[in-house]
C-alpha cells in the first residue's frame, strides 16, 4: 500500500519554496463570480453542492485543491478542469471505522486510506429554459468505496439562485432507491456486481450505472459576492459508515461557503442530521498568474543606427556583446559575420520564454552591432547544440519597437528555420564551469503509515563543459532533516525490485550522489538531435543511455528512440552497484493535438525487464504549466504487479516564474502515483531531448511571439 | 494580500532608491490628479512618475530615443515609453502596456481631428499570448489652468473599451507640448501620473 513521488533531482529542491509562494500568494481582492461557472467544489472535489454534484463546470484550466472533513472521514482532492466541459479529480481519503460492505455483516476496518479518480462531463449548456446537464463517474479506478455515477441538471433561476436535480447510481442510488430505469435498455442494468479485482486500480465498467437508482437535488443561493448558502437532499445513505463512524439521521445537508479570496473558499456544513463538516478549497488557474506578464526588468531600449547604435571605434564586438547579453541572462556561444549579416548563437539562462530571450538578444544586437550590419541571425541553442535560427531585419526592430501590432508584423518579417551547424566559438567561452548550493526537498506521498514524508537537505551541484556539447554534471545531497528513513514496508514484489525498495535508498546514507554523469549532445542531421549520457544516471541506476530524436520545425509529430544499459546502484547512492543489470529502452511518438493538448506513446522494455507501452496525455500552457496523466501496461499481470494492477499517475509541472513573478527557467515537476511498484518503471535520466528542443522551435515561438517584445 | 505584497515590494523598492525629495510625505494614495513638478531637475532629462493604485512615486531618467518615442527608466528597471508625451508602452509593471497607438490622440490634441477615434492597446496574457484592447475615444479641451507663472491647457480624453472606461488627462503648454498627464495603463495597474520637468 505504498506510494511515492519521484522527483528529478534538480527540481526537488524548489518544491517547498514554490508551495509556500503559492500559499502566500493566495489572497487577493474578490472578483465577481461568473454566472456560467459552478460556484464551488463539493466534498469530493467535483463541481457541485455539498456531497452532491451539479451540472456546471469550473473555468477552463482551473486546478482545484480541496480538503473536506466530517465524521472521521477526510477527503483530499485535486481537480483539473481539463477542457471547458470535462474535469477530472484525484482523491486521497482517510476513512475510519468503515465497513467492508454496505450492510451490517461487513467487517469493520479501524481505518482505510483510499485513492479514487473521477470524471465530470457537462454535455449540455444552459439555455434560457433548458438546464445545463452533466454526467459523472465518482470512482473510476479505485477500490469502489466511493463508487457512484450520476446524471445531473442545473438551472440558474435568478443570477443568485441555482437549482440542481439528478439521478444517481451506486452509492448515489441508495436513499429511496428504485429499479434502474436503464433496465429498459438492457436487463443487465438491474443488478450492480459487487466484486472488484483484488488489487484495485482497474476500470470496472460492468458496474457503472448498474443497480438501483435514486434522485438527489439541491439549491444554492449566492447571497453576496462572498457568501453562499446551500441545501441539498443527498441520495447517499452512507451504509458503510453509519452507524460505525457516525449516525446518519437525515438525507438533508445544509452548508454555508465563504469566499475568502478569488482562490480560497471555506465551507461549513451540517450533514445528515448529526455531523458538522468543514471544507477548504484552493483553486488557481494556470492562465492567470498573479503578476501578469511578470515583473521582469525592462529590456534595453533599441537604438537606431545614426542615433546611438554601434560601439565606439576600437571596441571588441564579441566581448562587448557577450557582456551585454550576460546582463540579460544570455550567454554568447558563437559569433560570425558574413556581409550584412551578423550571426550569434545564444544560450538562454534566464527566461521561461525563448521568444523573450530572442527579443532581448535582438535588442542587444541592434544596440551594439556596427552600422553596416542590416540582418541578425539569432541561433537558439540547447546544451551548445544549435536548434533554431531566427533571422530578423535590423530596420524592422528599429521601426516596430513601439508599433501597436509589433508582434504580428515582426513575426511575419522573421524567418525561423532549423539550424544544425555551430558558429565559430567565441573566444573565452569554453570551458564553462558553474556550480552552486541549493536546498532540496524529497517528498514521499501516500505511505499508509504516514501519507506525507519528507527529507530536507542541501544540494551541491556542478556543471562543466570543456568543449561545446560535452557536459559533465553532478549533484551531491546532504540530508539535514527528515523522516523518509522511517519508512519500513519491506517490498513484497515478485518482480525485480527496481523501484519498490526505495525505502532502502532513503535509509542508507545521509550523504548521497543522486546524479553524476558525462553527456554529449549533438546534431547528427537536419531535424535530428542526439544525446549520449554515461555515469550515475539517477538515484537507483547507473550506466549508459543514448537517445535520438526526430523533431522537424512546425511539425505536430516527433519520433524518438532511447536505449539504455543500466545496473542497479547501491542503496547508499555512492559509487557501488548491486547485481541487477538490465537493457531498457523505448521508441516514442510525440504528437501535438492542438490547443495545448499533447499525446505521447512509449513502447519498449522497462526497468524490470517487462515489455509494454506507456500512454501519456497532457495539457500544456504556453507559460510552462503542464498537467497530465499517464498509464503503463506491460506483460506483467495485475497479480504480479500487486496493488494498483498497473502503473499510472499524474504529472504536474509548475514554472517557478509563474509563482514568483521573477524570470526563471526553473520548473517544479513531479509525478504523483497512487502507488509505486516495479512494473512499468522507466529510467529517470536527465536531459531528455523532446522538451528541450521543442520549446526553442517555431511552433512554440509563434504562439508566444508577443514576449519577443517583453 | 497579494496586492499588498506587491505594493509593499514596489513601495520598498522605490523608497529604497528614490531621492527623499521625491517621496510624498505620508504618501496616501492620491485620488485626484496631482502632479508636483520637480523644479530642481535638470531640463527635460528627468521626470516623475506616480502610480496611484500602488502608492508608488519615483523619478525616471531618459534612457533612449527612437524616432519620436522617448523611453524613461526608473532605477528599479521599470520603463515607460512616450510618443511625444502619449504613453505607448510600459515594462516591468507586471500588467504592462505592451504597445499602443498614439497618432489619433496626438491629432486630436493638436485640434487636427474631431469626433470619436480609435486607440489600440496591446497586452500579454498570463499564458504568453498577445491580446488587444481597442478603445473608442474622444478628446475635449476642458480648461486652462495655472501652473506656477505659466498657463496650460487641460485636455480630457475619454475612452471606452469593452468593460473598461478611462479618462486620460493631458496638459499642454503654449507650443502644444504635453507637460504633464495622467494616462491609463491597464485594468490592473490603472493610471500613471507623469510630470515633465522644465
Amino acid at each position: 500500500m505504498g506510494g511515492k513521488v519521484r522527483l528529478g533531482g534538480g527540481a526537488a529542491g524548489i518544491v517547498s519554496a514554490g508551495l509556500i509562494c503559492l500559499a502566500v500568494a493566495s489572497a487577493s481582492p474578490a472578483a465577481a463570480q461568473s454566472r456560467s461557472y459552478s460556484w464551488d467544489y463539493n466534498s469530493f472535489g467535483v463541481p457541485g453542492l455539498i456531497d452532491m454534484p451539479s451540472a456546471l463546470s469550473r473555468p477552463d484550466g482551473e486546478l482545484g485543491l480541496g480538503v473536506s472533513s466530517f465524521a472521521d472521514q477526510t477527503r483530499t482532492s485535486l481537480t483539473f478542469q481539463i477542457s471547458d466541459r470535462l474535469s477530472a479529480s484525484f482523491r486521497y481519503s482517510f476513512l475510519y471505522d468503515l465497513r467492508s460492505r454496505p450492510n451490517p455483516t461487513g467487517k469493520i476496518f479501524p481505518y482505510i486510506f483510499d485513492r479514487s479518480f473521477s470524471l465530470h462531463y457537462r454535455f449540455l449548456d444552459e439555455g434560457r429554459y433548458r438546464p445545463a446537464m452533466a454526467i459523472g463517474i465518482n470512482d473510476l479506478l479505485g477500490t469502489g468505496i466511493y463508487g457512484g455515477e450520476y446524471v445531473v441538471a442545473t438551472k440558474t433561476v435568478t443570477p443568485q439562485v441555482r437549482v440542481s436535480a439528478g439521478i444517481g447510481w451506486g452509492r448515489l442510488g441508495t436513499v429511496n432507491g428504485f429499479a434502474n430505469p436503464l433496465a429498459v435498455i438492457s436487463d443487465g442494468f438491474r443488478v450492480r456486481p459487487t466484486d472488484r479485482g483484488p488489487q484495485g486500480g482497474t476500470f470496472e465498467p460492468d458496474q457503472w450505472f448498474r443497480g438501483n437508482a435514486a434522485l438527489f437535488g439541491g439549491i444554492e443561493w449566492q447571497a453576496t459576492d462572498r457568501l453562499r448558502f446551500v441545501a441539498e437532499y443527498s441520495s447517499d445513505d452512507y451504509a458503510r459508515e453509519s452507524p460505525t463512524a457516525f449516525q446518519r439521521k437525515s438525507p438533508l445537508n445544509f452548508g454555508v461557503s465563504y469566499r475568502y479570496s478569488d482562490r480560497t473558499t471555506l465551507s461549513a456544513r451540517y450533514l445528515y442530521g448529526s455531523e458538522i463538516g468543514l471544507q477548504l478549497t484552493y483553486a488557481l488557474n494556470p492562465k492567470q498568474p498573479r503578476f501578469g506578464s511578470g515583473l521582469d526588468p525592462a529590456p534595453p531600449p533599441i537604438l537606431r543606427r545614426g542615433a546611438g547604435a554601434g560601439l565606439p571605434e576600437g571596441s571588441n564586438l564579441s566581448r562587448s556583446l557577450a557582456a551585454a547579453l550576460a546582463r540579460e541572462g544570455l550567454a554568447l556561444e558563437g559569433l560570425d559575420r558574413q556581409g550584412q549579416t551578423l550571426r550569434a548563437q545564444i544560450r538562454n539562462e534566464r527566461y521561461a520564454s525563448e521568444a523573450q530571450a530572442t527579443g532581448r538578444a535582438a535588442r542587444i544586437l541592434a544596440r551594439l552591432a556596427p552600422e553596416d550590419v542590416g540582418v541578425f541571425d539569432i541561433r537558439l541553442a540547447a546544451n551548445s547544440m544549435p536548434v533554431t535560427s531566427v533571422v530578423l531585419r535590423r530596420s524592422d526592430l528599429e521601426d516596430l519597437e513601439f508599433h501597436p501590432v509589433a508582434p504580428d508584423l515582426s513575426r511575419a518579417a522573421a524567418r525561423i528555420v532549423d539550424i544544425r551547424d555551430r558558429l565559430p566559438v567565441v573566444e573565452g567561452r569554453y570551458p564553462v564551469l558553474s556550480y552552486g548550493l541549493e536546498p532540496y526537498v524529497l517528498p514521499s506521498l501516500f505511505d499508509p503509515d504516514a501519507p506525507l514524508r519528507l527529507d530536507l537537505g542541501v544540494a551541491l551541484y556542478g556543471r562543466y563543459e570543456p568543449r561545446p556539447g560535452l557536459i559533465f554534471s553532478g549533484r551531491i545531497h546532504q540530508k539535514i532533516a527528515g523522516n523518509l528513513n522511517d519508512t519500513n514496508r519491506p517490498s513484497t514484489s515478485v518482480l525485480p525490485r527496481v523501484r519498490s525498495e526505495a525505502y532502502l535508498y532513503y535509509k542508507e546514507g545521509s550523504t548521497t550522489i543522486p546524479e553524476l554523469t558525462a553527456a554529449w549532445y549533438m546534431r547528427p542531421g537536419k531535424d535530428l538531435f542526439a544525446r549520449v549520457t554515461f555515469g550515475y544516471l539517477e538515484p537507483m541506476f547507473g550506466g549508459v543511455s543514448a537517445e535520438l530524436l526526430w523533431k522537424p520545425q512546425n511539425s505536430r509529430l516527433a519520433l524518438g528512440a532511447e536505449v539504455n544499459y543500466v545496473q542497479q546502484r547501491d542503496f547508499n547512492q555512492l559509487f557501488g552497484f548491486r547485481d541487477y543489470k538490465v537493457a531498457t529502452g523505448h521508441l516514442s511518438a510525440y504528437y501535438d493535438l492542438g490547443r495545448g493538448y499533447t499525446a505521447q506513446i512509449d513502447v519498449g522494455r522497462y526497468l524490470a525487464g517487462d515489455v509494454g507501452a506507456t500512454v501519456s496525455l497532457s495539457r500544456e500552457f504556453n507559460n510552462g504549466w503542464k498537467i497530465g496523466a499517464f498509464a503503463t501496461k506491460t506483460n506483467v499481470s495485475a497479480a504480479q504487479f500487486g496493488e494498483g494492477s498497473f502503473d499510472k499517475g499524474i504529472r504536474l509541472t509548475i514554472p517557478l516564474d509563474w509563482v514568483s513573478g521573477r524570470p526563471s527557467r526553473t520548473r517544479l515537476s513531479s509525478d504523483i502515483r497512487p502507488v509505486q511498484r516495479d512494473g512499468g518503471a522507466r529510467l529517470g535520466v536527465s536531459g531528455r531531448l523532446y522538451d528541450t528542443v521543442r520549446e526553442k522551435q517555431a511552433t512554440r515561438l509563434d504562439a508566444t511571439w508577443g514576449r519577443f517584445w517583453r | 494580500m497579494r496586492s499588498v505584497l506587491i505594493l509593499a515590494a514596489i513601495g520598498a523598492a522605490l523608497a529604497a532608491c528614490a531621492p527623499i525629495a521625491s517621496r510624498l510625505p505620508g504618501s496616501p494614495p492620491r485620488t485626484g490628479v496631482v502632479v508636483e513638478i520637480d523644479a530642481s531637475a535638470p531640463a527635460a532629462s528627468r521626470m516623475r512618475v506616480q502610480i496611484p493604485s500602488r502608492g508608488a512615486d519615483a523619478p525616471v531618467t531618459l534612457a533612449a530615443r527612437n524616432d519620436d518615442v522617448e523611453t524613461w527608466i526608473a532605477v528599479d528597471n521599470i520603463s515607460i515609453s512616450l510618443r511625444r508625451g502619449v504613453l505607448v508602452a510600459t515594462r516591468g509593471l507586471g500588467h504592462d502596456l505592451m504597445g499602443a497607438g498614439a497618432e489619433n490622440t496626438l491629432a486630436a490634441l493638436a485640434g487636427l481631428a474631431e469626433g470619436e477615434y480609435r486607440r489600440q492597446m496591446r497586452y500579454l496574457t498570463g499564458d504568453h499570448r498577445t491580446t488587444y484592447l481597442n478603445a473608442g475615444c474622444s478628446m475635449a479641451a476642458v480648461a486652462t489652468e495655472a501652473v506656477g507663472a505659466s498657463r496650460v491647457q487641460r485636455h480630457e480624453e475619454t475612452c471606452v473599451a469593452r468593460d473598461h472606461r478611462f479618462t486620460n488627462v493631458f496638459w499642454t503648454d503654449g507650443t502644444g507640448r504635453i507637460v504633464r498627464s495622467r494616462q491609463w495603463v491597464s485594468p490592473e495597474v490603472g493610471y500613471l501620473v507623469l510630470g515633465m520637468a522644465g
